[in-house]
This record gives structure tokens, sequence and C-alpha cells, in this order.
């Protein structure tokens, strides 16, 4: 089967699955963590940022960085995948608190594997990989916002100084 | 357009996409101007892979071809990354062809967007393709095809303004920068 379409499959399956979602326990809450983050980073759908996060996000990152604002969160994942056009995220692991009524926090460990192979502020593409070092932590916040699921808040610090690393000519 | 407006258009788009036929080719052009638009204006760069092929074949400017789907998302995700408020002002989307033989279509646009990511070209200007000023036109022809029973872009050929992106995508030398390459050239002559 070609790739292309094995990969057109995946992104269907997991876009109604996260459509269909109704986020009414915790195990539906990791479910939906696990094929969100999927989508968005493997499968290249930054677009669905819109959908889950709240248009004033709060999004923390490492070195005194916050983004504000579902626009610039878009912004910034894109400059990551376009860094790594290959990326692929393992999700190591998923906690969850909180119920339907209240909302949750989720935690997800994460561990980026890519190739820089764009060009980034740090100069040209490296062909160099992320290898296993590059670990990213997570905490959400999960509330419901007019009625639809939403991202209010995030901190996620990611390996800054790791990825300068690899994205700069030895 | 808010964040609202923008999903029901992007649902209305997919809904065609999902549900066109490829009976006539004016599905076909339809289909793949909403399409272009939900990569580009709407991000969701993964849906390439729902028109490419593995071994899809493009064409560039300058006699370049590149092959493989990898490249596909390679380059959308680094143009969109350089101009990450990037859109399509679209001119004109025409097919030819029939279910048999598959269809060919050609479109034309102009990008509009402010350079403010990083590019081949350095680090971001600022500077902006503006909707009135025409400075950046992109024309591509795919070649569709049925392939493993999905309808594929198959061949592609794609040609943008390249000076103009360059233009766009290079910082202005300051006054002194220019003197001094002034200065350079008169002691080289």
């Amino acid at each position: 089967m070609m790739i292309c379409n094995k990969y057109s499959d995946e992104i269907k399956v997991l876009r109604r699955s996260i459509e269909a979602n109704t986020f009414s326990d915790i195990e539906a809450v990791r479910s939906f963590i696990r094929d969100y983050t999927k989508l968005v980073y493997d499968f290249k759908m930054i677009g669905l940022i819109y959908d889950y996060y709240d248009k004033n996000i709060i999004y923390r990152k490492e070195n005194r960085l916050t983004i504000t604002g579902v626009e610039n969160l878009v912004f910034d994942i894109l400059e990551l995948l376009a860094t790594f056009p290959d990326m692929t995220v393992d999700l190591e692991s998923i906690i969850v608190s909180g119920d339907v009524d209240s909302g949750y926090k989720v935690w997800r460990r994460m561990r980026y594997h890519g190739t820089n192979t764009n060009h980034t502020k740090f100069g040209a593409p490296t062909n160099k990989e992320l290898g296993d070092g590059c670990l990213g932590l997570s905490m959400m916040f999960l509330n419901k916002v007019d009625g639809s699921w939403k991202v209010t808040e995030e901190h996620n610090p990611i390996s800054y100084s790791y990825i300068r690393d690899v994205c700069t000519a030895e | 357009m808010d964040i609202k407006q923008m999903l029901e258009e992007r649902k209305r788009f997919n809904d065609y996409i999902d549900n066109c036929k490829f009976e006539t080719p004016e599905e076909v052009a339809r289909l793949f101007k909403e399409y272009t638009n939900l990569i580009w204006d709407k991000k969701l760069v993964g849906l390439c892979y729902d028109f490419y092929t593995d071994d899809i074949v493009i064409h560039r400017e300058g006699g370049v071809t590149a092959i493989g789907y990898e490249g596909v998302i390679a380059a959308t995700l680094s143009f969109m990354a350089s101009f990450p408020n990037l859109k399509f002002q679209f001119l004109d989307i025409f097919a030819e062809g029939n279910p048999e033989d598959g269809y060919r279509f050609g479109q034309s646009l102009y990008y509009v967007g402010e350079n403010n990511g990083y590019s081949s070209y350095g680090e971001p200007t600022g500077k902006t393709m503006s909707p009135d000023d025409n400075l950046c036109l992109g024309l591509c022809e795919c070649l569709v095809k049925k392939v493993e029973g999905r309808w594929k872009i198959v061949e592609e050929w794609l040609v943008r303004s390249g000076d103009a992106l360059e233009e766009i995508m290079t910082k202005d030398k300051t006054e002194e920068e220019s003197v001094a390459i002034s200065a350079e050239l008169e002691v080289e002559a």
C-alpha cells in the first residue's frame, strides 16, 4: 500500500476519533490526547490547534517565553515542525486528573524525534537528528469554553539548547 | 474571518472533498481550490497525503525536479513557516478531462503574507506581500489520475515568482552597508 494512502487513512481515523470524543471521563481524555498529539505532530495537521486551543490560550515555554493567543501558538508549532519536517513524537506518559464537570488537568511526557532539513534561525539545515535526547514535558488545562472543550493554558518547555545544538553546524 | 467562521468554512471544504465523485472537470477544479485552501490557509499540511503519491514528481522553475512526498511536506512546512500568516488569493483554476483518463488542471494565484519566519535567505524581514500589490504570482499544473483506486496528483509543474520572493525574504541593506559597498566598488574600479 502506498505510504501516502496509509497516512491519509490514519489521519481520517484519528480525526473521526477526536471529533467523536465526548471527554466524558479520564480515559476519554487520555485517548483524545494520544490521537490529537499524533495528528498535530506526526501528521502535521497544525490547523487542528484552532479547534482545541482557546483563542486566548496562555502557553508557557522555556526561557521566560510565554505565548498568548492561538494564532501565535500555531506559528510556534509550525516553526518547530518546519525545522524537523519528518518529526514524530513518542508519547511516553499521560496523566489525567479531573472530571467532566470541573474540567481536566493533563500531563504529557513526550520524546521528539526528527531531522533538521530546513533552514532555521541557527542557519542552514544540518541534517542532524534529534535522537533520543529531546524531552518535552507538558501540563495542560482542559476546560469547557462556550460549550466546546478547549485547552485554556499549557506549560510546555522543550529542550531548547538541545534543539539549538542539533540545528547548529559543527 | 474569526476562528468560528474559519472552522465552519473548513468543515464545508472538508465535506465537499470527502464526497466529491470526480465526475466532471468543474468538480475537480472546485475540489483542488478548496483542498489548496485547507492545506495552506487552514494549515492542515497532513492533507497532502490525501492526493499526493509516494513518488510524486514536481517540476520547478530553473529545471529543478523533486520526487517524493517527503519533499512536498518539508517544502510546504518551510514556506509556511517563513510566512506564518500566508494566504492564497486565487485568480483562477480550471480543469479538463474525464473519469476514465483522469484530469489535468491549472491554477493561478497570488501569495499574501508577511515574512515573519526564518528562511533560506536568513532572518525574517517583516516585509509583506499585500493583497493588492500583486507581487508574488504562483502557477501550477497538476496531472490527476486514479492510482490504486484513489484519485491522486501524480505529476506537478510549479512556478513561483522567485525573484519577488527573494526580495521579500532578503533584508534591505542599511545606509551604512550601501555606502560601504559603493566604496568597495569604487576601489575596485
